[in-house]
């Protein structure tokens, strides 16, 4: 999905940096009618139907430099598969998506890991996962491992490290990475409180930097501070896509208020 | 990001760093690190020796029979060592592959490659054995390193179309282990080409048909049957493999390496919604 030819000639109207026009994807439901031989012979019906879910389907918009997208909507309204077709994991099935610049999805790399090699020898591994550039990671990895506070730790083979000791390591490496285009799939916070602090700073500054951002949350409040545009999703459709404030506003009546579940205060 | 040969160029960082970290984590926190390479294919070819040789009382005219079958086992390990790994390599990935766009192409061939050089590291062994048991050091083994591309190509070839097709068959690994065995002794690895060729003309077997002269010519289709006879020519016997093998091996490995990149890019963007 790189630029195409036909761009030169556009030059007086800004580039979308992100244009999806009638994108959409569709899964294979695995709920299928069992066969059985019998019925096989009779009705010479062999193979057995799929059942096709579309998890998105007629999506089109256009994002420009320096805006900052929200996408919000129930679970299993489509949030995910978009974040997957906007970093480019998952081709559309049909429709089109364009994207001018390089992406990258801050995820948590715990998948990648391999246990028995030491944390740093794994930032390495994972660097190359995420398409950093072998020198880059030289000139990177003391402060990577540095960030993650890991100390000596670091030559240990991974599989004695706990779970938020890897989670602090994966964070590390995966916000190292400087994109153009930064997808955030939830807000994405790892560690203890203080270090949770210290993540969302590095996010924040990651965020500065990027000309773009997409991020997904259920949290109208935090979509209404940092969002300059929200599209709405439900069911794999684009509900609504506009101005951040006023999407969320037709967003928060729709689902009858705007206090962040995690935020309300105990009734205790 | 799609498997072509294109991003795979530009993501080779990546190939050579998960076939780096695949070794060494093969050699890490166990005893015998490294030393692991070898003991395999040296304790699967003392048990062949010992029911062969001791028990059967065969593999006289294959003396030292040792050298003999591990010429063909290094080999086959390769092939079914990656081949079986392939499996439910994307499956096993699946995590990964849905959050971080790369190549998956990786994948596998880091599989092949770090199996290769096991194999490498093996035939190094073998090339020390076969000189001290006084094989002879010829021209001949300047066949060694086209054999190991054409084995490279095949192994590839057969790797890539495992990887997509395992990641939608799940019943595939269960197969894999049958197919694997099957093989193993269809391949010539226990005996030597000639033995068939005996049978079918001079045995019991067919004998005066035109199959009799048919099933050895057969036989020599499977890449693996040319490219351990192509081995022991090198190694065992200090002599040159036919040309007429050499042409159906290249012909062969090629394809199958074709064939196997082009289902592996067929199934590469459906794959991930089956994870």
């Amino acid at each position: 999905m790189s630029a195409g030819p036909q761009e030169a000639h556009a030059a007086a109207k800004p580039q979308p940096i992100i244009e999806l026009r009638d994108a959409g994807v569709y899964f294979h439901l695995h709920r299928r009618s069992k066969i059985n031989l019998r019925q096989a012979i009779l009705r010479r019906q062999w193979i057995s139907q799929h059942e096709v879910l579309w998890a998105l389907r007629h999506v089109t918009f256009e994002l420009y430099d320096g805006q900052v997208l929200g996408m919000i909507g129930p679970n299993g309204a489509g949030k995910s598969t978009l974040c997957l077709v906007l970093s480019q994991i998952l081709q559309p099935d049909e429709g089109q998506v364009t994207v001018r610049g390089k992406v990258s999805q801050l995820v948590s790399l715990g998948t990648g890991f391999n246990s028995d090699l030491s944390g740093r020898a794994n930032v390495r591994l994972c660097a190359a996962y995420l398409g950093i550039p072998r020198k880059e990671v030289d000139a990177r990895i003391d402060e990577i491992i540095a960030f993650s506070e890991l100390g000596d730790f670091i030559d240990e083979p991974m599989r004695h490290y706990s779970s938020g000791m890897r989670a602090r390591l994966g964070f590390a490496v995966a916000s190292s990475l400087d994109p153009e285009i930064l997808i955030l799939d939830e807000v994405f916070s790892v560690g203890d409180a203080r270090f949770r602090r210290k993540s969302v700073r590095r996010i924040e500054a990651m965020m500065a930097r990027c000309r773009l951002i997409a991020v997904v949350s259920h949290s109208s409040e935090l979509l209404r501070r940092i969002a300059t545009h929200c599209l709405w999703l439900e069911g794999g459709h684009l509900l609504r896509f506009g101005k951040a404030a006023e999407v969320l506003d037709e967003y928060d009546e729709a689902m009858g208020g705007t206090v962040d579940p995690d935020l309300e205060p105990d009734p205790a | 990001m799609t498997s072509t040969f294109a991003n795979l160029v530009a993501r080779r960082d990546l190939l050579w760093e998960i076939t780096l970290s695949e070794l060494r984590s093969s050699a890490q926190e166990t005893r015998f690190g490294w030393l692991w390479w070898m003991i395999d294919p040296m304790v699967t070819m003392m048990i062949y020796w010992v029911v062969v040789v001791g028990i059967f009382g065969r593999g006289g005219q294959y003396a030292p029979y040792p050298i003999f079958i591990l010429c063909a086992l290094l080999s086959f390990k390769h092939f079914s060592g990656s081949t079986n790994a392939s499996c439910k390599l994307l499956r096993r990935r699946g995590g990964l592959i849905k959050s971080v766009p790369f190549p998956t192409v990786v994948l596998p061939l880091s599989v092949v490659l770090s199996e290769f050089a096991f194999f490498l590291f093996g035939t190094l062994a073998l090339l020390g054995a076969a000189w001290l048991w006084g094989r002879p050091i010829t021209a001949a083994l300047t066949q060694l390193p086209a054999l190991m591309a054409a084995q490279l190509l095949f192994v590839t070839g057969v790797n890539l179309g495992i990887a997509a097709v395992g990641a939608l068959v799940r019943d595939l690994s269960g197969f894999m282990s049958h197919f694997m065995r099957i093989f193993f002794y269809m391949c010539p690895t226990l005996y030597g080409v000639d033995m068939v060729a005996e049978r079918f003309t001079k045995g019991a077997l067919f004998q005066g048909s035109a199959l009799a002269e048919l099933v050895p010519t057969l036989y020599m289709l499977n890449p693996l049957a040319i490219l351990f006879t192509g081995y022991r020519d090198a190694i065992f016997y200090g002599r040159f493999l036919e040309p007429q093998h050499w042409a159906v091996l290249t012909l062969e490995s090629t394809a199958v390496f074709l064939v196997g990149y082009r289902i592996f890019l067929y199934f590469d963007r459906r794959v991930i919604k089956f994870l």
